[in-house]
């Protein structure tokens, strides 16, 4: 049982080699606050309307955004490999291309199904009796609540060149739904506070450009789980409200209960197991909280 | 009275043969998993058709309407030898993946063969991903080398996982010591893992000791019986007990599957008509 010293001197060494080099990846990280209809939410005594609480809004985002501009238009950073899931190393490997197929995303979006999408999704919701009246589109092309321009308060950094691209590219995107966007830029230590350690519920923040380093290829299911579970499971304390008690908590029981099953092997099979991952890559692409963009070597 | 007997059997042969050419009759599974909750409710049920070269596992469960649902088909085609040589993956009506394996006699040492490939395509045509694996002299594998192949461009990620063992552990129930390092060639990533296997005198795994990779130390024992056959596999992390599969036989006929959790409630049942 035991391991030679130069066994042992040998992996450290390896390990050692860990933290200088870097994988990155980029996703989009939306507010779903209430993610339940009339999707209102009441902050100090004002009352506002949420269109990413809609999950049909918050899916069609994928498709408005081009991975493919991102691979041809950002500056000052390596390789990029657009991406729909938690996975730089090959989101086809374990089966989860075939739901980036079935779902119908392409590199390059799909804006005109996008922008139509989220319009049904508005119009949708303007026909609910609690916003009929209140929730309407005017002449100008913006969605109006109560009088007032529907905001979108997306948070960008302004680290590096790249990012602020990434930030105007994805505002004006998101201009074209008739939503009116309010950019709010700035280095992590103003973002992350905010975003993260903010109750969600006060709608401070809309959606925020997040970037993770990942040192580690998930070349293993074990592996992958441990980042679907950090990337899409509630229970692990990474999504919006991140279960900091008294504020407002994305919650998917069925997420939860799937990563509670693969974590603690409650399976018979590997087949099962492996389906069971199936199902939470794709329980966490079409609840569209957590949206990847691509990832980055620099 | 006679001749209606006989005209209603003749009618009754006659829709069974229509039946199964217009496969109306499903065939009869050759194993059927019936799956409990901790409450003894049925949630799933697993069937297994298995043919000389085939094996296709269809698993069931009830939809929001109490419906039964297929699930999943896994389907697996075999060698002469009994070695998998294509898994076929279909999720909930969609094709998942479809990975073939290739082998060749490549330690020396050895009358046997490895595998020395094995391709990943979600179509069944296409190849996304591909592993190549190496061996030592004793047959132990040291390398995998992975390809990832970027359908947008001409790029081929590259990256290799290498087993590093500790002395030489030249038959295969002796205790091995490894290190599992998985190596980015483009950037430079790298990630190890360190992992014990010890065997018993008949060469069954006995206990897989991982950690590393950022990961908890995960251990998995295992207990067999007399007849060599698997009767437990507890899964242990950070030296507690998270869960247990305990296997009960009728002979040597595999009757149950029970999952338990670390406080010993039952969580799954599985029972193997």
């Amino acid at each position: 049982m035991k391991i030679s010293l130069v066994f042992t001197i040998l992996c450290v060494m390896s390990l050692s080699v860990f933290a200088a080099f870097y994988t990155s990846s980029s996703s989009l990280l939306l507010n779903p606050v209430p993610n339940e209809a009339p999707y209102l939410v009441e902050v100090s005594e004002n009352t506002f309307f949420n269109p990413f609480a809609i999950k049909e809004v918050r899916f069609a985002i994928y498709g408005l955004l081009s991975r493919q501009y991102f691979c041809d238009n950002l500056t000052g950073i390596g390789t990029i490999t657009p991406m729909f899931t938690p996975f730089e190393y090959s989101e086809t490997y374990f089966g989860e291309g075939s739901f980036v197929n079935e779902l119908g995303f392409s590199y390059q979006g799909n804006e005109d199904g996008a922008l139509e999408t989220i319009t049904q999704a508005l119009t949708s919701a303007a026909s609910l009796p609690e916003l009929a009246g209140r929730l309407v589109k005017l002449g100008d092309g913006f969605w109006y609540f109560d009088g007032e321009k529907v905001q979108i308060k997306l948070y960008t950094r302004t680290e590096e060149e790249y990012r602020q691209q990434m930030g105007d590219y994805i505002a004006n995107q998101l201009e074209k739904t008739g939503l009116s966007v309010t950019r709010i830029a700035g280095v992590f230590g103003q973002t992350t506070p905010i975003v993260y350690y903010h109750d969600p519920a006060l709608l401070e923040w809309s959606a925020y450009t997040e970037y993770w380093g990942s040192p580690a290829p998930y070349l293993s299911y074990e592996g992958r789980l441990r980042v679907i579970k950090q990337m899409y499971a509630p229970s692990f304390g990474n999504m919006p409200g991140k279960g900091i008690p008294g504020f407002w908590q994305y919650t998917n029981e069925l997420i939860d209960k799937k990563v509670n099953e693969v974590e603690n092997k409650f399976y018979f099979t590997e087949s099962e197991m492996k389906n069971l991952y199936l199902d939470l890559v794709k329980s966490g692409i079409t609840e569209a909280i957590r949206i990847y963009l691509f990832g980055y070597t620099r | 009275m006679k001749r209606d007997f006989w005209l209603a059997s003749l009618i009754m042969i006659l829709l069974l043969v229509s039946a199964c050419s217009i496969r109306v009759i499903a065939p009869v599974p050759d194993r059927i998993e019936e799956e409990t909750d901790e409450n003894g409710n049925v949630i799933g049920i697993l069937s297994t058709y298995e043919e000389d070269n085939k094996k296709e596992e269809v698993y069931k469960e009830k939809d929001e309407n109490g419906n039964w649902v297929e699930k999943w088909i896994l389907l697996t085609l075999f060698d002469e030898e009994k070695d998998p040589i294509e898994e076929r993956l279909t999720h909930q009506g969609l094709l998942s993946f479809v990975k073939r394996y290739f082998y060749e006699n490549l330690s020396s040492s050895r009358d046997r063969k490895d595998v020395s490939k094995v391709e990943y395509s979600s179509d069944g045509n296409t190849i996304q991903h591909m592993e190549e694996y190496t061996y030592d002299l004793t047959g132990r594998l040291t390398r995998i080398d992975h390809y990832d192949i970027v359908t947008t461009g001409e790029e081929v990620y590259k990256w290799h996982t290498a087993f590093t063992y500790e002395g030489e552990q030249r038959e295969p129930n002796e205790e091995r010591i490894f290190a599992e390092g998985h190596f980015n060639e483009n950037t430079g990533d790298e990630t190890v893992e360190f992992c014990t296997y010890i065997y018993n005198e008949a060469r069954l795994i006995t206990e897989k000791r991982t950690a590393g990779d950022g990961l908890n130390d995960r251990v998995l024992l295992f207990e067999y019986n007399d007849q060599s056959l698997l009767v437990s596999e507890e899964y242990q992390k950070e030296g507690q007990t998270i869960s247990t599969k305990t296997y009960l036989y009728e002979g040597e006929i595999l009757r149950s599957i029970e999952i338990r959790d670390g406080t010993g409630k039952l969580v799954k049942k599985r029972t193997i008509d």
